[in-house]
């Protein structure tokens, strides 16, 4: 009996080193094996985005009923600023309307047709799975390749940007969060157009990097998505401007704090390198310089 | 001969029941909570279930499941892969519920609870600023951890009126 219980401490201990080398194993290579790391969380997030879908609802509605005591009991006060807002926005919108004819008549008149990057197709999807934590920053949504949602492309919620799509599965996405340690995106001030790149750090404000000397940011300018790059399209509102307790330039994102429930994809088509178009230049090019250079050569030979 | 079969009924029993609620609480771990604008991410919350382990169950079948959910938190979390099987298995290792005598009460288990959070909180940190080299948000891992804290007498509880319900041999298997 003591022999067997023996037998079975060290079988269980040996079993315990085998599992421990073997996650070992996973912690070391993990960046090496991005590829099956992405094929197998891709399964894993399919098989259960269903249930993570349905388990999610009632923890909604639990938000949702905190928001609406919150709401209620704010509501008089915000019904005021509203008001004011309204009166305010009016003479905005006239003004507007002013400029947009302006703008079109000078449009006209160059011959300039900016456009505007957003798409107006959107692809409506339900954030199932949000992780907050202090590794990463990402959410799992019930809609994937079936419905055209692609890497890369832009996620919203009402309040502004909220991240874009990691890798696409079958029905479902993993969105990477602009709080993310992985997330780089160019972004401009709305007031000054200056550029930065907001680089996430899985806090809830990430920085501002890569400002330059002259780049006129101030705390409280209103952050958009610049479109540099050709990843995102320009004028996604991201958040505003805060100064850190060290003095340096971090984004407060509008949708820190909100309950994320429902999303929307744009399927974004990114502007890419003309790869082929280039190539094809340079071989050109190369051809045209190696006929001069033989010309010359020819030329200099006496 | 008999005395073996139901010795492997009850440790397959035990094995279930395990499984069952780290399945429940790897699923829940990766909800998180919006409450009153702070968001709650409850990844500490399958390490109940670890602690909680049956400890009549095979110890070299319990190690291969806490090992192969350890991996499934990892992937549905997105974090470094083989992270939490990491803590997962420390934390088997530190309790070893096979060897345990007899069951444990709720305050034995609270305060056990305690000590392996903080093991957890301190590896958890350690383990995650070497696989992503960056230091994880403090903040961000304490507020899941006072979470898992607060939800602790629930899962206590739930599994307890189950274990009762289904009459464990053992009293809960605690």
């Amino acid at each position: 009996m003591i022999g067997h219980d023996t037998d079975s401490n060290r079988a269980s201990t040996i079993a315990l080193i085998v599992a421990f080398i073997i996650a070992s194993i996973f912690l070391i290579t993990d960046r090496g094996s991005a590829r099956l790391k992405s094929q197998a969380a891709t399964g894993a997030e399919a098989g259960f985005a269903p249930a993570l879908s349905l388990l999610s609802r009632p923890l909604r509605a639990v938000e949702n009923l905190t928001a609406g005591f919150q709401d209620r009991s704010r509501a008089v006060e915000e019904n005021k600023a509203l008001r004011d807002e309204l009166y305010a926005l009016r003479e905005e919108k006239q003004r507007a309307q002013i400029m947009e004819i302006r703008l079109a008549r000078l449009e006209q008149i160059l011959g300039a047709d900016p456009g505007v990057d957003i798409p107006v197709k959107k692809i409506t999807a339900r954030a199932v799975s949000e992780i907050d934590g202090p590794f990463v920053r990402s959410a799992l949504i019930n809609a994937g390749r079936n419905k055209g949602i692609k890497k890369g492309h832009p996620v919203m919620t009402v309040h502004g940007l909220y991240g874009h799509v990691l890798r696409s599965g079958p029905t479902s996405a993993r969105v990477l969060q602009l709080g993310d340690l992985n997330s780089r995106i160019s972004v401009m001030s709305a007031r000054s157009e200056a550029r930065a790149i907001l680089s996430g750090d899985n806090s809830e404000l990430p920085v501002l990097a890569f400002i330059q000397d002259r780049a006129d940011w101030r705390e409280g300018d209103k952050v958009l998505s610049s479109g540099d790059g050709g990843v995102l399209p320009q004028g996604l509102p991201i958040g505003e401007v805060k100064a850190n307790e060290t003095g340096q330039f971090v984004v407060s994102l509008a949708t820190t704090g909100q309950a994320i429930d429902w999303v929307w994809v744009y399927p974004y088509v990114p502007t890419v390198e003309p790869q082929e178009v280039i190539e094809a230049e340079t071989v050109t090019k190369g051809e045209a310089v190696n006929e001069t250079s033989a010309g010359l050569s020819e030329a200099g030979t006496p | 001969m008999v005395m073996r079969s139901s010795a492997q009924s009850v440790s397959k029993g035990g094995t279930s029941k395990g499984v069952l609620l780290l399945l429940i609480l790897t699923i829940l771990s990766v909800l998180s909570v919006n409450i009153f604008g702070r968001k709650v991410s409850l990844v500490f919350l399958p390490l109940i279930a670890v602690l909680l382990w049956p400890r009549i169950d095979s110890s070299i079948v319990s190690i291969v499941f806490i090992l192969l959910f350890g991996l499934l938190l990892d992937l549905l979390s997105a974090g470094p892969l083989g992270l939490w099987s990491l803590i997962f298995l420390s934390v088997f290792a530190l309790i070893r519920p096979h060897r345990r005598l007899k069951a444990q009460t709720f305050i034995t288990a609270f305060r056990l609870w305690l000590g392996v959070l903080a093991f957890a909180f301190v590896a958890a940190y350690l383990l995650g600023w070497f696989a992503m080299s960056s230091r994880p948000d403090f903040w961000a891992l304490l507020y899941q951890a006072l979470a898992a804290i607060v939800l602790f007498p629930i899962v206590y509880g739930v599994r307890h009126v189950f274990g009762s319900l289904f009459s464990d041999p053992d009293g809960g298997g605690l």
